[in-house]
This record gives structure tokens, sequence and C-alpha cells, in this order.
């Protein structure tokens, strides 16, 4: 991809000689926002780190506008970053904060309080130039870390966990006003994130690591639907996992699940040979409960109430448990026959033992 | 980053000179000598050595059981009661730990003294012939010494109490723990660092202690009074090997302590949550009292001392109460210069040792902060170790190695020069200035000085713009309180003293000696003040 703004080759580390991230290679389109998604120990802020030169990779290079900057320290890098503790000065005033990256440039003093002040209003802080940090909710203290952030004009944005600090209610409005801003500046983004709903949300694209290793990276709709591992599959969305053998290939393949006693069609994100031993991922949408004698028997065990959808915990005669997207209004212990909806997608088959 | 490093290892090395060569030559002074031991060999055949040093340990160990008794259930008092002025009377409180010992010691002696005013008053009230005590041997220097070493527990415990978690108190009462027993299994194991760092603490300063023995011991010698008598004797071998049996004793109790608890001497301070004041049992009033009638009596020693320097010399014979008060002392302190120059030399020569303290402790703690690993580690050390030495053992020890002009050995004729002291109190500064730079260090996330690099500061910005003026409160503090004792020192001062440099402490050892016992009071009432100003200033908080 030559278009690329923001080129990572091959990014490693290692800490106390366990890998922390192994050969992260990823293209970041100018003005794209990236989400790397992962859960904890995943090494996702290892990468974020490396990409700010606050840490320094064993292989691998980091490159910006076609310039490699891997050894650039991270002060001479022009990457504006916010914290997941926001990193604010508590000895400075706000202003003086977001002031403190145009500093040191032999900017006239006037020309550093004027830009500092348009950045504070861009982030709807005008006139709070000379307020302490400490009086700030922690909502706004946010904003001065991202005002903090860009007013230098970095060529890239990292945040680590931006929300993660901001109380539940709070955190999707603050997601759409980030969005629209780093939109608005045009900036390439990358953050940081545990949580699914967040990287969907704001990324444009999102990259899952597990185990210091990048298991995909595409749009969410890429991720859920199309999965390109087992690992992604489990990470992203609802699902649930039986176990068969590929009994037919083609474009479309037939998996035999000997414990329903029927054959589903399913896809495949690699080529899968015949009698190949599987484990079908089947997402709660792409089930239907029809009338009994219509699928395999199986009993409901336990519902969810959604709104227009009811998720229902359906126990199969093996043991097996599926979930299940219905109507709602149907009982426990009622019994019902489980078939694939015409028109979801197929169930996804990825080679047992691939993944545990 | 290289530069960074040689920097670090220089820095290490000039500690390492002031602050452990001293010690290693001294020790090597102990064992010098005929014998598989040399003079400490020596030492140890003689009984009146294992009697003084058998006297330090007990009297340090009941300095702590004192110091427990008074400053334990006081803590717990100001940390649980709510009462009007409850904020002052628990700054008065901690006052004594920031006042020089000799200070105290002076104050005990005009009030509990042969003449003192308490004792004159009680002589008369029971028509006595003569003082019904005299304030001397063990139980004065237990006196004093829990007069002024409570104030590490009242502290530490203090601060421990206004953290703790108040719901732990709840939860044991809803499993039916009385107040009793929540206090015995809940509170008091929580409290466990903080008695312990105040009692190493104690121990230690009542280990070094020197002005109380040395004005009130007479004939009880301890190890920092039996080393100052072996020197002045010319008895250098004999003051060699005191110095490295008690620099033994210091070590051994600390390794003792570390031993049992691995965090201490580190902090057991810091900042405390919200805490919720019951109001005690009884009525408001009796708190108030209690409150109250507790800082008179502690505060009584220096109220006399402040009387005493009111009287003009000669004036005062028999009457119980002076009979004539006028600022004649303090005119002549100002007015003649062989008077004023005492004042003059403590104030430059503490001045100067914070100064240089206050450079080399950041700058080895900004060292450390970077270097980390073994070379951080060794830089905290050193900026540490002196804490741990008595102060009589650092200042013979500097003595001897500061008398010979050796330079390929790093050594210096130093002794009888204005330099010796002014250096001598630095070391002494040290632990004081670096632990604070050191602590509000870690205070300091590295986030963010990481993200002063990435908004473009290199390390000099970064150190000068964000992380001094975070530390800057805590070094305040420090200083503050490196300045005071530097001012009112004593111990190291009549080792190493000379005419011309004759600071405060030595001044008023010599005019209670002429029997101006006004002059010393001002003296007294002149350091006393400027402590006092300097703690209540810079706060308590730093004083443990």
């Amino acid at each position: 991809m030559s278009s690329a703004f923001l080129e990572v080759r091959g990014l490693s580390k290692a800490f106390a000689r366990q890998a922390v991230l192994e050969d992260l290679t990823l293209d970041v389109a100018q003005g794209e926002i990236v989400a790397l998604l992962g859960r904890s120990g995943s090494g996702k802020t290892t990468a974020l780190r490396l990409l700010a030169g606050l840490e320094t990779p064993d292989r691998g290079a980091v490159c910006v506008a076609g310039e490699d900057v891997t050894r650039r320290p991270a002060a001479k890098r022009g990457v504006g970053m916010v914290f997941q503790s926001y990193a604010l000065f508590p000895h400075l005033t706000i202003g003086e904060n977001v002031a403190f990256g145009l500093e040191g440039h032999g900017l006239p003093r006037r020309e550093i309080r004027g830009r500092a002040e348009a950045a504070l209003a861009k982030v709807r802080l005008e006139g709070r130039y000379d307020g302490r940090v400490g009086d700030l909710s922690g909502g706004m203290q946010q904003r001065v870390a991202i005002a903090r952030a860009l007013a230098p004009e970095p060529r890239v944005l990292l945040l680590d966990e931006p929300f993660s600090n901001l109380d539940p209610e709070l955190r999707e409005h603050t997601r759409r006003e980030l969005r629209s801003q780093i939109h608005a500046i045009g900036i390439t983004t990358l953050f940081v994130t545990h949580d699914q709903e967040e990287a969907f949300d704001l990324g444009d694209r999102v990259a899952l690591l597990e185990a210091g290793r990048l298991e995909q990276v595409g749009t969410p709709e890429d991720l859920y639907r199309r999965p390109a591992s087992a690992a992604v599959a489990r990470f992203v969305g609802r699902a649930s996992w039986l176990r068969g053998t590929v009994s037919s290939v083609g474009r479309v393949l037939a998996v035999r699940l000997p414990e329903l006693d029927v054959s589903w069609p399913a896809t495949s994100p690699v080529q899968l040979g015949n009698g190949q031993a599987v484990e079908l991922c089947v997402r709660p949408e792409a089930l239907r409960i029809a009338a009994a004698g219509d699928g395999p028997r199986a009993i409901i065990e336990a519902r969810r109430f959604l709104g227009a959808h009811s998720l229902y915990t359906a126990r199969l005669d093996s043991g097996d448990r599926l979930e299940i997207l219905g109507e709602p209004g149907l009982e426990l212990d009622h019994e019902i026959a489980v078939s694939l909806r015409p028109g979801a997608d197929l169930p996804i088959a990825f080679a047992s033992g691939a993944e545990s | 980053m290289r530069a960074g490093r040689l920097g670090a290892i220089a820095l290490a090395l000039l500690l390492a000179w002031l602050v452990g060569y001293p010690l290693l030559h001294a020790v090597r002074e102990g064992l010098a000598g005929p014998g598989t031991l040399g003079a400490l060999g020596e030492w140890a055949r003689r009984s009146d050595e294992w009697r003084a040093l058998w006297r330090s340990l007990w009297i340090s160990l009941a300095s702590v059981g004192v110091s427990a008794a008074l400053g334990v259930p006081l803590a717990v008092f100001f940390a649980r009661a709510s009462f009007p002025g409850r904020m002052v009377l628990g700054r008065l409180l901690a006052l004594p730990v920031a006042l020089p010992p000799l200070v105290g010691v002076l104050a005990f002696l005009f009030l509990y003294g042969e003449s003192g005013f308490v004792t004159r008053a009680l002589q008369s009230a029971l028509g006595l012939a003569a003082a019904p005590w005299r304030l001397q041997g063990w139980g004065a220097i237990l006196v004093v010494h829990g007069y002024s070493m409570y104030v590490y527990f009242f502290l530490l415990v203090r601060a421990a109490l206004s953290r703790l978690d108040p719901s732990l108190e709840e939860a044991a009462a809803s499993l039916g723990a009385g107040r009793a027993r929540a206090f015995w299994r809940v509170v008091l194991p929580q409290l466990r660092p903080a008695l312990l760092a105040a009692s190493l603490l104690t121990f230690m300063t009542a280990l070094g202690s020197f002005s109380a023995p040395y004005l009130f011991g007479g004939s009880f010698r301890v190890m920092t009074t039996q080393i100052l008598a072996s020197k002045l004797n010319g008895d250098g071998a004999a003051a060699a090997a005191e110095t490295v049996a008690l620099l033994g004793l210091a070590l051994a109790a600390l390794a003792v302590v570390r031993a049992v608890e691995p965090g201490v001497p580190a902090r057991a301070g810091g900042r405390g949550v919200a805490t919720r004041r019951s109001r005690v049992a009884g009525s408001p009033f009796a708190a108030t009292a209690v409150g109250w009638l507790l800082a008179v009596a502690l505060l009584l020693p220096h109220l006399s001392l402040l009387l005493v320097s009111l009287v003009p010399v000669g004036t005062w014979t028999a009457e119980f109460l002076p009979p004539v008060l006028s600022l004649d002392n303090y005119r002549r302190l100002l007015s003649e210069s062989e008077r004023l120059r005492p004042i003059l030399n403590s104030l430059w020569m503490a001045l100067a040792a914070t100064a240089a303290a206050l450079v080399l402790g950041l700058g080895a703690a900004l060292a450390a902060r970077r270097a980390g690993g073994w070379l951080g580690g060794l830089l905290r050390a050193l900026l540490a170790l002196p804490w741990a030495i008595p102060g009589t053992v650092f200042a013979v020890a500097l003595a001897s190695t500061m008398s010979v002009s050796a330079p390929w050995q790093a050594r210096f004729v130093l002794v009888g020069t204005p330099f010796i002291l002014p250096l001598a109190y630095l070391v002494r500064s040290l632990p004081l200035v670096g632990r604070s730079a050191v602590a509000g260090l870690d205070q300091i996330g590295p986030e963010v000085e990481e993200a002063a690099a990435l908004l473009g500061a290199g390390p000099w910005r970064r150190a000068l713009r964000v992380v001094v003026p975070l530390v800057k409160p805590a070094l305040v503090a420090g200083c503050g309180i490196a300045f005071i004792t530097a001012l009112g020192d004593f111990v190291v001062s009549i080792v190493l003293y000379t005419f011309e440099t004759r600071p405060i402490s030595v001044e008023i050892l010599s005019s209670l000696r002429l029997q101006e016992l006004g002059v010393a009071s001002a003296y007294g009432v002149v350091l006393m003040a400027a402590s006092a100003a300097a703690f209540l200033i810079w706060g308590e908080r730093e004083a443990a």
C-alpha cells in the first residue's frame, strides 16, 4: 500500500526475554483512525509506546510520511500522545500545559499563548487558560490532554485507552466528539483499547492483537463477518462453537455435525480439505428457532430480553449450548428445533486444534 | 545518555568519598595496632567499655519504650478526637523534634534542674533543705529523650491512623468485634509499619544522642560521651575502637529492623485520606482541656528558657522569680562582635551546607532515577547512609581522615580549617535532602516525563520545567529540616570546631560554664525561634 502515511514494518519487542510484540506490520493511511484492540497483555500498549519512541524496538521499523523515524527520540518524532492517566503537569495551568509543546521553537510568547488558546477553544475550554488542572472534571482533563497533544500539530496522534477514565455515560458522547474532531483536522490516529464497542465506534479500521501478534486488520464489519482466525471470531461479538468434519469442499463447504446429526453449509477464511476436523463458529443471528421437528431438538435454558429481540441459550441433546437471537416471548424449558436462518451469513469453519 | 551515566558515576564517587570513605578509614584505624584485632581487640578486653556499650543499648531501648508510651496514646487521641484547636496543638506537639537537642537539654535544666523553676517551687512548698531531686544520670537522660523523641511515634502513628480505611473498623464491628478487639485485631496490625519505623527512628536517634548524656550523664557514660572523652584525652586508638563499636551497633540495629520489616525505614508517612473523627467518649471540654494541658506541659521548658534569657547576668540569686527582666542579653549578643560571631558562623555554615546538600542530593536523586539499576541503587544507598551513622562516629571518623595531607589517598588537611564543619554538616544533611528528593521523584509517574518528551522537551528542559517544580515542595521541606539541624548542631560541632568557626551550640556550652545563664538562654532562644519558624513554615511532614 503506497498510500500509507504511517508504515509499521515487522516491529518486535521483548521484555526480559519475553516477547511482548512480535512482527507487527501495519499501514495507516493519512487521516485514518485505527484502533489497536486486544486484551491486557496483548502488546497493544507496547506497540503504541514503540510508535511514540518511548521504547526502542528490538527489530523492525516505523516510517512516517516515507521517513524512517525508528531511531528518533520521542522528543523529536513529531508524534502527539494522550496518556491513559492524561499525565497533565499538575504545577502548570491549563493553558501552560497546552503551551508546553509550543515552547522551545523560538516562537514569540504572544503567538504561543494565542495558539494555546485556540487549541483550548477547539476542545470547548475557551477562557480556561489560567485555570488549575486539578479543578477540572475527568472529561475536561481529557480535553486538555487532547488539546495539549494536538497544539504542536503532530503528524500522528496516539491515544492510550482514551476513555477508560471517563464515566460510562460520558464515553459515547466523548467518542463522537473526538471522532469528528480528528476527522476535521485530518490527523492520522492510532488508539489503544480493550473495548470492542469503542474500537468499532471510533476506528475506521481495527487491528486486533492477541498475545503480541496481529491477528487481523480490517473494518469492524470485516472482523465480525469475515474473521481471519478463530481467535478473532472468539474475541469479536458473540458466537456458539460446534465440532464437526468437512464433508464436501467447494465455494461453500458442507460441515457434518455428528452431535446435531445434520450437515450445515459454511465458509472458511482458509482452504480446508475433505474430512478435516473443524470448529464451527455460529453467530446468534445466523440461527433461528423453528417449529419442533424442523431440525435438531433443543431446550431453552436461559433468555435475555434485548428489546426487539431476545437472546436465548438453548441446550442441545448432546449437551452443547447454542445462543440464538429470536422473537421475545418463549418460555424457559420450552422445546424447540434449531436451524440456520435463511439469508444470514453462513457459519465459519476453522481447522480444529489450530487455536485452542 | 552516555554523558548522563558518566555524571552519575562521578556523583557516586564524590558521595562515596564524602560519606563512606571516612567510615572505612575509621574502621581501618580501629583495627590497626598490635594484636589480632588491633585497638578493637584491646577495647574488647576492657569492662568499662562494655559497660558503656551496654548502657548505650539499653538507654536507646528504654527511650523507644518511653517515647512510645507517650507518643502512641497522643497519636490516637489526636487522630480520633475532635476538639477546638486540634490542628494548632497537633503542630505544637510535633515541635520538639525540630528543636536542637542542646536547646531542649538547656530548657530542662532551667525547669527541672537543681535550681530550676519547678524544683525550687517544690523545695519551698515542701520546706525542704535541698532540692527534691537531681537532674542527673540515666533518669534525666530518659526524660529528655522521651520528651523529644515521642514526636516520631506521634507523627508516624497519627499519619498511619489517618490513612486507615474507617470501613475496616466498621466491618470488624459488623462482625461482632467490640472496640477493644477491633483495635487489637484490626487497627494495631495496620499500624505495625509505622510503629516499627518510629521505633527505629527513636532507637537510632537515642543511640547517637549526645547532648543529654553529655550534660546530664555525669559519670554515667554512654558510647557517644565515651568517644569524646577518649578523644579529648588524646587516646586516638581507644576513640577509633569505640567509634567502630558504636558504628557496628548502629548498623546491626538497622539490619535487625530491616530483617523484620524490609520496607523500613522507607517512608512510613504519606498523604492521608479523609477520616471521620468521632467525638471521644465524655465531653468535648474534657478533650479540649487534656489537649491544652499537654501543650502547656510540653511548652513549659521552652517558656522557662525564654524567661531566663531575659534575666541580665548577675541580677538573679535567691528569689523564686527573677527580679529584673530586660533585653540586655540579646543586646549583648548583637552588639559584642565576639558574641555575634557564633550566630554568624552557624548561619553561614548551615546555609552553605544546605545549599551544597541541595545540589548534591537533588543531583544524585535525579541521576539515580535516570540511571536505575545498580548505579541508581548505589546512589540512593549513599544518600541514605549518613542517617544510620551516629553523629559522633562520623565526626571522629572525619577528624581522623581529614587531618593528614595525603592527596593520593584522597585525604586532605581540613581539620582546623573553616571547611571542616560545613563539610560535616553537609554529610549530615544529605539524607534529609536526599530522601525528600527521592520520595518526591518517586511520586512522579513516568508518563509525566514521557508526555513532556513527546511534546519536544529534551532532558534538561524536562528536568527544569517538569520534574524539579514537582519535587519543589518536598525539597523545600527537606532543606528546611536540614538547615535547622545544621544550625543547631552540637554533636558534630563539639568534635570539629575551631575557635574561629565555633557555632552557637558550642558558645552556649561555654556561656553555661561561665555561669552566664542568661546569655546561654538567649542563644538558645535564637536557635529555638529560628528552628520553630522554619519548622512551622515548612511543615512537620518531613520531620519524621
